[in-house]
């Protein structure tokens, strides 16, 4: 039964959580999508051993996930993995090609399967919106790494989880700005949004029964 | 239609919430069951114009509520105020003789719900009740009295018309599911788990009063 969760990613993971370890059950996971999830995650079973971390570090690309990952996601070995990377990648002065994404994503999915082989690992596919910080080549860039995204879930056996189309869909209720608010970082409801879709696809995995 | 809400009262509504003002929404609002509460209404409510402020202190009793009523609450011109007040009332007595005793609670809080609304006579109020479990902070002699207020909250809801919200009840009936630690940290501040019941109770019991009449 999955019980230890890790979140990993950038800044929408990190979203302000805490930088000590230790802290209590639901404590230090930040404001975004993480927190969110847990809440609804540990009080609807409260039952479970629940240990959950947020490892998101602000401005991590690939190559910076892949530099931490041995001492901030394999050494805490988790049952499962959430991953959402990638919008920093298309940063043009920092960003690594998309070659280079998917080899070094590759690369950190391998290694994780060697040292946990049952680890469950769930994928969130990058997302972006045309405005603020985005323009529409760094949209298509996006766009392009989320198919990456989505080819390595298959390879690996993760669980995919289409973020893009999850915030596409909610354009119908309110506009753009209302779920992110620079194009790329989510506002509280987008959070909740993006919380919502992760609960509902891991529900199976999780063995809830909702 | 509602869409303007204010949170009150002391660290359980307050939890880290920002200081500034005219946050962009959603932001700012802590991490206690007002930020759940407000992620969930917002995103299920996308349309609305929302403006959710949250004016917790921690530390607060009724009276220092009172103090900075004006200010914080009747200003702001809320459609809809809740307000979790009580557990200091009685803490602050035990810990630096500052408490405020029962007649004097219910007296103060009577003046203050009288206050709103004549000032504001249409907004709605959404009483929550004090609530502890008797461990960590808590002593057996602090329960009588939490619980005597919370039978004076549910009083002044029905005697102003407002929505009463049984947190102790809610609480209790969690017992079943996990022991009291998992809900309350220190039988007085709610775990993350602990706000999750508080905000999913909240949003049940405010359905009618938010989305009843569209």
């Amino acid at each position: 039964m999955i019980s230890r969760i890790l979140f990993q990613g950038d800044s929408i993971t990190d979203a302000d959580r805490s930088r000590e370890e230790n802290l209590p059950l639901g404590k230090g996971l930040g404001t975004g999508y993480p927190h969110l999830a847990v809440s609804r995650l540990i009080t609807d079973d409260p039952g479970r051993p629940w240990v959950i971390w947020n490892r998101g570090i602000s401005g991590n690309h690939v190559p910076a996930l892949y530099g931490r990952w041995e001492k901030d996601a394999l050494d805490l070995k988790p049952d499962l993995i959430s991953i959402l990377i990638g919008i920093n990648d298309t940063n043009r002065k920092f960003g690594v090609e998309i070659s280079r994404f998917e080899k070094v994503y590759s690369d950190l999915l391998s290694w994780t399967k060697k040292t946990l082989p049952e680890t469950e690992m769930v994928l969130m596919e990058p997302f972006c919106f045309c405005f603020g910080e985005v323009d529409e080549a760094r949209e298509k860039d996006v766009k392009e790494r989320g198919k990456i995204v989505k080819k390595l879930a298959e390879e690996f056996h993760a669980l995919f989880l289409p973020c893009q189309s999850i915030l596409d869909k909610a354009l119908e209720r309110a506009p753009k700005e209302f779920w992110l608010r620079d194009g790329m970082h989510p506002n509280p409801a987008g959070h909740q949004l993006l919380a919502d879709a992760w609960i509902e696809a891991a529900k199976d995995l999780l063995g809830l029964s909702r | 239609m509602i869409n303007r809400i204010l949170f009150q009262g002391d660290s359980i509504t307050d939890v880290g919430r920002a200081r500034e003002d005219n946050l962009p929404l959603g932001q700012g609002l802590g991490t206690g069951y007002p930020q759940l509460v407000t992620a969930r209404l917002i995103t299920d409510y996308p349309s609305r114009p929302w403006i959710i402020e949250n004016k917790g202190i921690s530390g607060n009793r009724v009276v220092d509520l009172y103090a900075r009523w004006k200010i914080d609450a009747l200003n702001l011109h809320p459609q809809l105020i809740s307000i979790l007040i009580g557990v200091n009332d009685t803490w602050h007595e035990f810990g630096r003789k500052n408490g405020v005793e029962v007649p004097r609670y219910e007296m103060v809080y009577r003046e203050l719900l009288r206050w709103t609304k004549e000032v504001l006579p249409e907004v709605k109020l959404v009483l929550m009740e004090p609530f502890c479990f008797c461990f960590g902070a808590v002593g057996p002699d602090w329960v009588p009295e939490v619980k005597e207020r919370g039978k004076i909250v549910k009083k002044l809801a029905e005697e102003f018309d407002a929505l009463f919200l049984p947190c102790q009840e809610i609480l209790d009936k969690a017992l079943e599911r996990a022991p009291q630690e998992f809900w309350l940290r220190d039988g007085v501040h709610p775990a993350l788990a602990g706000h999750q019941l508080l905000a999913d109770a909240w949003i049940e019991a405010t359905k009618e009063l938010l989305h009843g009449s569209r």
